[in-house]
């Protein structure tokens, strides 16, 4: 086995993938294999049972993340150009100088890896690898968790979202006890780094705050699922609909001087200018949307949302008892109102619409 | 037509065309050349292996040609191996992998599949120290990192 070249062995991993355990065994057996094998088991964690939820929080939540994303730039979300440029990737990103350090860590050179051997807390994976294993993770559902209702709480998002800080799609429906508070950390952590999709259907507990606080910072966020949360009013909808910039010459200054205060305490006024910053709203990135039994949601709140979300190509208002507005209206604004009953009050477009 | 084939020891091996263009890699190269009666040398195949990989693709002359079906659910994908093939793959590890690198070499798809298939069959549900034993792989980790690793691995060898 110790034979055959890379592209073989991971032709055999293909094969047993979706097979966590024997992933990690893999992982186990020696140098080659963890290298090979340990970005596809963190990539997407399977986690079914509250035991091992909370086994990966522990793996993930370390201290030695922040010192890794203060290593690689990250450690305030200063590089944000650059996680926006490379947001369409799927590794975190890391700017070229500190991807050299990177690779000088990884290739096990004692000098090397001074900089972490100086730490008092050694990480585990710090002898294999410089990269804690949060950084690797992609997905994070839990919509197969049981008792996720009663069980994942403020404390188990500030894990997740310290740990693993390049989320980019992450459903945590059904969360119920989750409140804005935790919504806010989601925003706030992984909403300026990788956030593409979050699902936050089902729990109820959430506001507007929540809502707004992804508009704030989760500026490429392309699907937003809030089935059921009734508490969302048209303050969210109009919100996800506005063009932060208001795209005006002024705004770029306006919106720095905004985001100085209420999201980048940590002195980014200097790189607020030179970024393209402003032209990223979540209005622009915002693909596709579920306010199915958000009942408070009114015409307002859609009209709204219509001006703005240009990109929104399918949007769930089923059982929006507050949203009256017929077919005429949605067509007039070009969009096409696919629901076949009177109420009119589903309209999914196609994609390719 | 028959076509004539030749192993890294200098065996002839002669196959019908049918039979040959399993290997895409040949069936390339013959449409390069287009009709001739020289024969293929085929330099990183041993005649043992060579002798094999014709028995898997008599067997399979008249398989239809695998479409690439990247689109399918990889979840859906089976590790099923048909019993023929299950039966043809019943050889040493030795010679398992020669036809692995073989199968990959003269680019024939579902061979490679089976052949790697095969392997994965024996790794699944096996612990690291079963599966160091069965493909003799040697474990260069400090006893520091192994047990660091498998603390860091713990949530996913949850079974």
């Amino acid at each position: 086995m110790e034979l055959l070249p890379t592209e073989l062995l991971l032709t055999i991993v293909d094969f047993i993938v979706f097979d966590q355990a024997t992933l990690a065994s893999c992982s186990r057996l020696n140098r080659r294999w963890y290298y090979l094998i340990r970005d596809l088991l963190y990539k997407k964690p399977k986690l079914i049972r509250q035991s091992a939820f909370g086994a990966f929080l522990r793996t993930v939540d370390t201290p030695e993340m922040s010192q890794y994303l203060q290593s690689i730039g990250d450690g305030s979300c200063k590089d944000i150009q650059n996680l926006f440029r490379s947001s369409s990737s799927l590794r975190p990103i890391i700017s070229a100088s500190s991807q050299a350090h990177i690779d000088i860590l990884s290739a096990k050179k004692p000098t090397a890896t001074r900089s972490i051997m100086n730490s008092p807390k050694l990480f585990p994976a710090a002898i294999l690898t410089s990269t804690p294993p949060g950084a690797l993770v992609e997905t994070v559902d839990l919509s197969m968790l049981p008792h996720r209702w009663e069980t994942v709480d403020f404390g188990s998002i500030q894990s997740l979202t310290q740990g693993c800080p390049y989320i980019s799609v992450l459903d945590l429906r059904d969360c119920v006890i989750l409140r804005d508070s935790a919504v806010q950390l989601i925003a706030e952590h992984l909403g300026p780094r990788q956030l593409r999709s979050l699902v936050l259907s089902g729990c109820s507990k959430i506001t507007d705050l929540a809502v707004l606080s992804l508009c704030a910072h989760a500026t490429g966020l392309e699907n937003l699922e809030l089935s059921g949360c009734d508490r969302i009013s048209d303050i969210s909808v109009l919100e996800l609909g506005s063009i932060t910039a208001q795209a005006t010459p002024t705004a770029l200054d306006t919106f720095s001087a905004i985001s100085e205060s209420k999201i980048y305490k940590e002195g980014l006024s200097d790189i607020e200018l030179t970024k393209p910053f402003s032209s990223q709203s979540i209005s622009k990135s915002i693909k596709s949307l579920d306010l199915s039994y958000c009942t408070r949601i009114t015409d307002t709140g859609i009209k709204g949302l219509q001006m703005g979300a240009t990109g929104l190509t399918s949007l769930n208002l089923e059982g929006c008892y507050g949203v009256l507005m017929g077919g005429d209206d949605l067509d007039m604004n070009g969009w096409e109102d696919l629901d076949e009953d009177d109420e009119g009050l589903v309209s999914d477009l196609d994609a390719d619409y | 037509m028959p076509v004539t084939l030749v192993s890294l020891d200098n065996e002839n091996y002669v196959v019908d065309k049918e039979v040959a263009e399993r290997s895409i890699l040949i069936k390339n190269m013959l449409e390069d050349v287009g009709e001739t009666d020289s024969p293929i040398p085929l330099p990183n195949v041993t005649s043992t292996v060579l002798k094999k990989v014709i028995e898997y693709c008599e067997h399979h002359r008249n398989d239809p040609i695998q479409v690439p079906d990247e689109t399918d659910d990889p979840r859906k994908r089976s590790n099923d191996i048909e019993e023929w093939d299950m039966k043809f793959m019943q050889v040493d590890q030795e010679m398992l992998f020669e036809i692995i690198l073989a199968a990959n070499y003269l680019d024939i798809k579902p061979l490679l599949d089976v052949g790697c298939k095969t392997v994965a069959n024996i790794i699944k549900g096996k612990t690291p120290e079963e599966i160091r034993k069965a493909f003799n792989i040697v474990n260069d980790f400090t006893p520091e990192e192994e047990a660091q690793i498998r603390k860091e691995n713990e949530w996913a060898e949850d079974r």
